[in-house]
Formats: structure tokens, sequence, C-alpha cells
């Protein structure tokens, strides 16, 4: 919802936008200009009268103060050439200071050097140290690999040794199960040999048996029918 | 002692001195009243002292001098108005009614204005209706900056109230004024 606009805003608003005549009246600013001069006990003129007389006032000013200002000027610019020094001749002053610049240059170039030579020397241990920690880290990154590998090689060639015994030890239990297997072979073959020829003999013994109870029954059945008679008789 | 041209002066900050009157008090006579007395203020002020902003110093006296003939006419009770106990009459056409209606908040603000202290009055007009800065005004009127905001506020809220007690009492005065019609 829109909030309503305030009253004092629109008000003010209102009176900032009416219209309004754009300037007074022409007779309205004769009026108060002659107003203006009545209460300030003068006229237009008096005033020309006071401009005129405060122009010539200025320009009366402005003289004096250009005379004073070239006055000091050229008084300043005398009074210098009078106290200044009297001019030098160039070599003595040359030869004058000229060991006294040297001196100076010279210790100056020489705490310069020192300065320098002692920046570097900083500068350069740093960085030797620099690079003395950065060999020594490179040779034990270096050394630590070459053991790794060597370390790895023969780990390699233990777990090959060990995969090798192992081969044969394997094959050599499997060649004595197969002797023992062909072993076990063997003798239940020699044994089932064995069994049979005792089956045949057994078998032929008994075969031979049964012959021989039947003759032995055969011949006591013969003498039992015989009469008695005839046996007597035969005894007697 | 400074010199002072009064014909040039007043013809150069005259339309700035009659527009911030008229706009104040609302006709000829006295905005022409005012337009007089401000610039023989400022003969005397000049008098007194140098004076550099003259656009300023006359903004600000005749300013001074519309509140004051705002509050002598609410003290009078001779409210010049142009639609002063006319009555509104419905129209279907908007322009009109809003000219009516600006116009009445005109005439209240100004009313308004003249209920204030006067230097309450001074401030709201110098910020509101010449634009002129807190500081401009605080120079102006010889007070501090956060003093000119104080009077501001102040006029704001009075300025407010009134405005709305008008409105309130305008609203009644209508409806009774329909009530009769019928």
């Amino acid at each position: 919802m829109k909030k309503p606009e305030d009253i004092l805003s629109k008000s003010i608003e209102a009176l900032a936008k009416m219209d309004v005549p754009a300037g007074p009246p022409p007779e309205l600013i004769d009026t108060t200009v002659a107003k203006i001069n009545k209460t300030s006990g003068g006229s237009q003129e008096k005033i020309d009268k006071i401009k005129s007389f405060d122009k010539i006032r200025f320009a009366k000013r402005l003289i004096k103060y250009a005379a004073a200002a070239v006055l000091v000027l050229s008084s300043g610019y005398t009074i210098g050439r009078l106290t200044g020094p009297n001019r030098l001749d160039i070599e003595q002053l040359r030869s004058a200071l000229e060991p006294s610049i040297r001196q100076n240059l010279l210790q100056e170039m020489s705490q310069y050097w020192q300065v320098g030579l002692t920046s570097s020397y900083a500068q350069l241990k740093e960085e030797l140290q620099k690079q003395y920690r950065q060999d020594l880290t490179d040779f034990a990154i270096q050394t630590l690999a070459a053991t790794n590998a060597v370390t790895n090689q023969r780990l390699e060639n233990l777990i090959k040794a060990i995969n090798a015994y192992q081969m044969e030890d394997r094959r050599s239990v499997a060649a004595a199960l197969e002797q023992i297997e062909f072993n076990r072979r063997q003798d239940n073959s020699q044994l089932a040999a064995g069994l049979e020829t005792l089956a045949l003999q057994t078998e032929d013994q008994l075969h031979q048996t049964r012959q021989d109870i039947v003759k032995l029954l055969s011949n006591s059945q013969v003498d039992s029918l015989i009469p008695n008679k005839v046996k007597n008789s035969t005894n007697k | 002692m400074q010199v002072i041209d009064w014909q040039v002066v007043v013809e150069k900050h005259g339309p700035l001195i009659w527009r911030t009157a008229y706009r104040l008090l609302g006709n000829h006579e006295d905005t022409a009243d005012c337009f007089q007395e401000t610039f023989i203020s400022a003969l005397e002020v000049s008098r007194r002292q140098h004076v550099r902003n003259f656009s300023a110093l006359l903004v600000r006296l005749a300013t001074a001098r519309a509140v004051d003939r705002l509050r002598q006419r609410m003290r009078q009770m001779h409210i010049s108005t142009d639609i002063a106990g006319s009555t509104t009459v419905p129209s279907d056409d908007p322009e009109p009614f809003e000219q009516i209606q600006t116009k009445e908040l005109v005439i209240r603000l100004r009313n308004a204005l003249g209920r204030l202290p006067p230097q309450e009055a001074q401030v709201f007009c110098l910020r509101y209706l010449n634009a002129m800065s807190y500081r401009r005004i605080a120079k102006e009127l010889n007070i501090k900056t956060t003093t000119a905001g104080v009077l501001l506020h102040r006029a704001k809220t009075k300025l407010r109230e009134l405005l709305e007690k008008a409105d309130v009492i305008e609203g009644l005065s209508r409806a009774q004024s329909r009530e009769r019609q019928v």
C-alpha cells in the first residue's frame, strides 16, 4: 500500500512551485532607490563623488607603495653589491678545495664499498646456506630412493626363491604320493592274484576231498549188503 | 566605510527579493512594502558592518520582513486569500480542483508560518524556500549550525501539527456546508 504523502511536504512543494512574478515593477525599484538615498542622507551624485575620491586616494596610495618598493629593492641591491665577497681565483680555489674533496670522496667511497661488501657477504652467506640445505635435501631424497629400490629388488628375489623352494617341495611331495599310490596298486594286484590262487587251490582240494568222501561212502555201502552166511562162510 | 551603489544592488538583487517576499506574502501590496523595508534594513546593516554577501543578507532580511507581516496578519486576522470563504464546487475536471487544493495548501502553510516563532519561521523559509545550507543559515542568523538544525526541526514539527489541524477543520467545515446544501 502506498504511504500517503506528508502534508507538510505537499505544502512546501505547492509553495515552491507557485507562480511568482519574475521581478518587481520598475517604478518600485526607482522608489526604493530614492527611499534609500533619502534615508542615507545623500544622493547618487554623492556616491559618485565618494567613488571618484576613493579612486584618487587609491591611485595615490599605489604610487606611494610602488616608490617604496623601488627604493627598498635598489637599496638591497646596493648593499648586496657592497658587502658581497671579492671574486676568487679559480685555480687557488680548486687547489684549496681539491684535497679535502678527494679525502671526503675516498672516505665516502671506502664506506660505500665496506657497506656494499658487508651486505654482499651476508647475502652470499645466506645464498650458500640455502644452496647447501637444498643439496643436502636432494642427496637425502636420492639416497632414500636408491635404498628403497635395492630393498625392493632383494625382497623380490627372496620372494622368488621362496616360491621356487615351495614349488620344488610340492613336486617332491607329489612324486612321493605317486610312488605310494603305485606301490599300493601293485600290492593290491599281488594280493588279488594270491587270493585267486588260494581260491583255486582250495577249490581243487575241496573237489578232491569230495571225491574221496564219495569213494569212501561207496565202499562202505557194498560191505553192508553182503549176507551174514556168506560172510561166515567166507570167514571159515 | 563601505561604498555601495544601491541602484546596482537593487537592480541586481531586486528580482530575487521580490520572488522571496511574494512567495511568502502572496500579494502585490504587502510584497512591495516588504521589498522596500528589506533594502532599508540592508542599508542600516551596511552602516554597522561590512557586507560581503548581499544576496544572502537581502534574502534573510526579506524573509524576516515577510514572516513579520505574516505574523501581523495572523494577529489582525485579516487573511487576504483569494479563496477565503469560497465554497468548493465539485467538478469532473481534475485540474481546477488540483489548483484549488494547491492554493489551499499554500495559504495554510503561510498561516502556519505566521503562527511560528519568528526565528523558526525564518530558518524554515531560508532552508526550504531559498535552499540555503545549514551553515549559511547559521552564519546569516548569527547562530550555531546545530541550533539552526534544532530550530528547523521544531519548525517542521509545529508546521505539521498546524497543517494537520487545519486539514481536519477544513474537512469538518466542508461536511457541514454539504449538509446545509442537501
